[in-house]
């Protein structure tokens, strides 16, 4: 579970630059809630995403995960509890390391790293079935550079990285962004199943207002660093994208119109 | 003759500077990172090894803690970086910078010479006989700088290649790779960073013990330069051998890239090069090794270019 209270989080401040990137957040996640994320660029869905992860440190606020706060944990102690996958398809993997080798390294995340071997052979027979799972025939090029794959082999396997070893949270910042349409569609049905199969609590930030209808069981829409927009159940699968255009117009009043464009 | 003499001089300087060039490649490909104490804690190998054996500190234990001291050096290169956020090749200038007067606070001079303390390579070389049909072709004291050298550089690329395949070392090696995947997977990209500089720099500082031991004397100014010579080592390493291949593979191009560096040197000097002009000459040796597999690459792309687009105009009508 995970609960958020009064984040905030403002950038370059003092300086004419100032943006108030978080103001005053407040989310809690149930255990097993599969919740999309929209709004418009420099909304704060990223940052939000980030301070969760401990990317940067908060201005403010606490963060629980599992009753734990972490507010104050570096990135890489959170990522005990967190998987998550990024954007852009380089930065989930280590290019110059084997398939096998990236697999290993998250596998063993949250562990202390010793002088044990990095990858045992016992669990490249483990690699290869849940690569299998992937459809996309990495499973017989476990030792192949992670560089010679394609941004979408590349994500596929983030994603199966980010869930090798259960997460209590998995955070998804647009991680279909960059992908070709077809692409985009095969990692987005691979998240699904890897989320229901594991019954992980999960935050997706998507630009696309159909997926973000479509998949999960809660909805949450972001303006200028605050949710104005929170729907779950059977009142977000009624949910149409110009419903969510109307529900936008309403919460940021009339400030939309400059806004609308990037929404759709 | 004199040139068979200097040619094998050179192989063992190679095999022993070879160890700092290893040292070098560990920060310089597999974190990335631009270190540059190198110079610094190479002499402060150097000096250590020599207090101490002056003091009467058994040659093999010299080595040992000069290898530790060096762990030290790289450990504050990598607070200075990691902790302190100072970029990578500041935090290494600055020190290198202070490891010369810690150096020079070690030996009390500037020049510390050993001729009558025993090193191990003195030792050796006064315990072992050699018949004179192999004398007359090699001296006792080239045999043995070779044959500690290659001990002591199998020695290093067996535990480089058992620590680099464990999950330390693979943490290691993705924080070269990107730092970002590695924070999302639960390490300190900042541990690592400082290990891996720990590391390295032992490696140096045992090379530099090494160094001052099979020469007689340690010198504040024996490091300078050094860098320089270790991306020689792996740059020519790298030509030769090319970038892929094993580990295994890899590590030994760097000895032998040293080697082969050596002897360039040991040939242009006995050719009658001004040996003032000899940085002048690495450092274009440098550039050239790293211009020409560029060079080349360039050269075969336009060739695959003429080869292919020939086939396509031979068979359809030009434009």
């Amino acid at each position: 579970m995970l609960a958020i209270k009064n984040i905030s989080k403002t950038f370059n401040t003092g300086t004419v630059n100032e943006k108030k990137a978080l103001d005053n957040l407040s989310l809690t996640l149930n255990d097993g809630d599969f919740v999309t994320v929209i709004g418009g660029n420099g909304a704060g869905k990223s940052t939000l995403l980030n301070m969760i992860a401990g990317v940067f440190p908060i201005d403010c606020g606490h963060i629980y995960l599992d009753d734990k706060d972490v507010s104050l944990l570096p990135e890489h102690k959170r990522a005990t509890f967190i998987g998550r996958v990024f954007q852009d398809p380089l930065m989930g993997t280590a290019a110059d390391m084997a398939i096998y080798e990236n697999l290993a390294l998250a596998a063993r995340r949250g562990k202390s790293r010793t002088l044990a071997w990095g990858a045992s052979v016992k669990e490249n027979a483990e690699y290869k079935d849940k690569l299998a799972g992937l459809g996309l025939g990495l499973e017989d090029r476990l030792t192949s550079k992670v560089g010679l794959l394609s941004g979408g082999q590349r994500q596929a396997l983030t994603l199966l990285m980010a869930t090798l070893k259960k997460p209590d949270l998995l955070l998804l910042d647009e991680h279909t962004a960059a992908l070709d349409p077809l692409t985009a569609k095969k990692v987005l049905d691979l998240t699904e199943k890897l989320v229901n199969e594991h019954n992980l609590t999960t935050l997706m930030i998507t630009h696309n207002m159909k997926d973000a209808i479509r998949i999960g069981n809660r909805l949450i829409m972001m303006y200028n660093g605050k949710i104005i927009f929170d729907v779950e159940g059977e009142e977000k699968k009624k949910l149409s994208v110009e419903l969510l255009h109307e529900k936008f117009r309403q919460a940021a009043g009339e400030e939309f119109s400059d806004d609308r464009s990037v929404l759709i | 003759m004199s040139v068979l003499l200097s040619l094998e001089g050179a192989l063992g300087q190679g095999i022993l500077w070879g160890i700092m060039a290893l040292g070098v490649y560990i920060t310089f490909r597999l974190l990335n990172f631009s270190d540059l104490s190198v110079d610094g804690s190479f002499a402060t190998g150097g000096a250590v090894s020599a207090v101490l054996i002056l003091n009467g500190i058994d040659p093999v234990l010299s080595v040992v803690i000069a290898l530790l001291v060096g762990l030290v050096c790289g450990a504050v290169t990598g607070i200075l970086n990691t902790v302190c956020k100072i970029p990578a090749i500041l935090a290494g200038i600055l020190t290198q910078i202070g490891l010369y007067s810690v150096n020079l606070m070690i030996m009390g001079q500037s020049n510390l010479p050993m001729l009558k303390a025993d090193t191990m390579f003195s030792c050796l070389a006064g315990a072992i006989s050699l018949p004179e049909s192999v004398t007359s072709w090699i001296s006792v004291n080239n045999v043995v700088t070779i044959g500690l050298g290659l001990l002591f550089s199998a020695l290093v690329i067996v535990l480089c290649y058992w620590f680099f395949g464990t999950e330390l070392g693979s943490a290691i090696r993705a924080t070269g790779n990107n730092m970002n995947m590695v924070r999302a997977n639960g390490v300190s990209t900042n541990m690592m960073t400082i290990i891996a500089l720990m590391i390295s720099n032992g490696m140096i500082a045992l090379s530099g013990a090494l160094v001052a031991q099979q020469q007689g004397y340690a010198d504040v100014q024996m490091g300078v330069g050094a860098i320089v010579m270790a991306l020689a080592s792996i740059v020519i390493g790298e030509v030769i051998f090319g970038r892929g291949g094993g580990f295994y593979r890899r590590l030994i191009s760097i000895v032998v890239g040293s080697i082969i560096y050596r002897m360039i040197i040991a040939v242009v000097l006995q050719l009658g090069l001004d040996s003032n002009n000899l940085k002048l000459f690495t450092a274009l040796l440098v550039a050239v090794a790293l211009t020409v597999p560029v060079i080349l690459d360039k050269h075969k792309q336009t060739a695959m270019y003429k080869r292919l687009t020939d086939v396509v105009d031979s068979v359809e009508d030009k434009f």
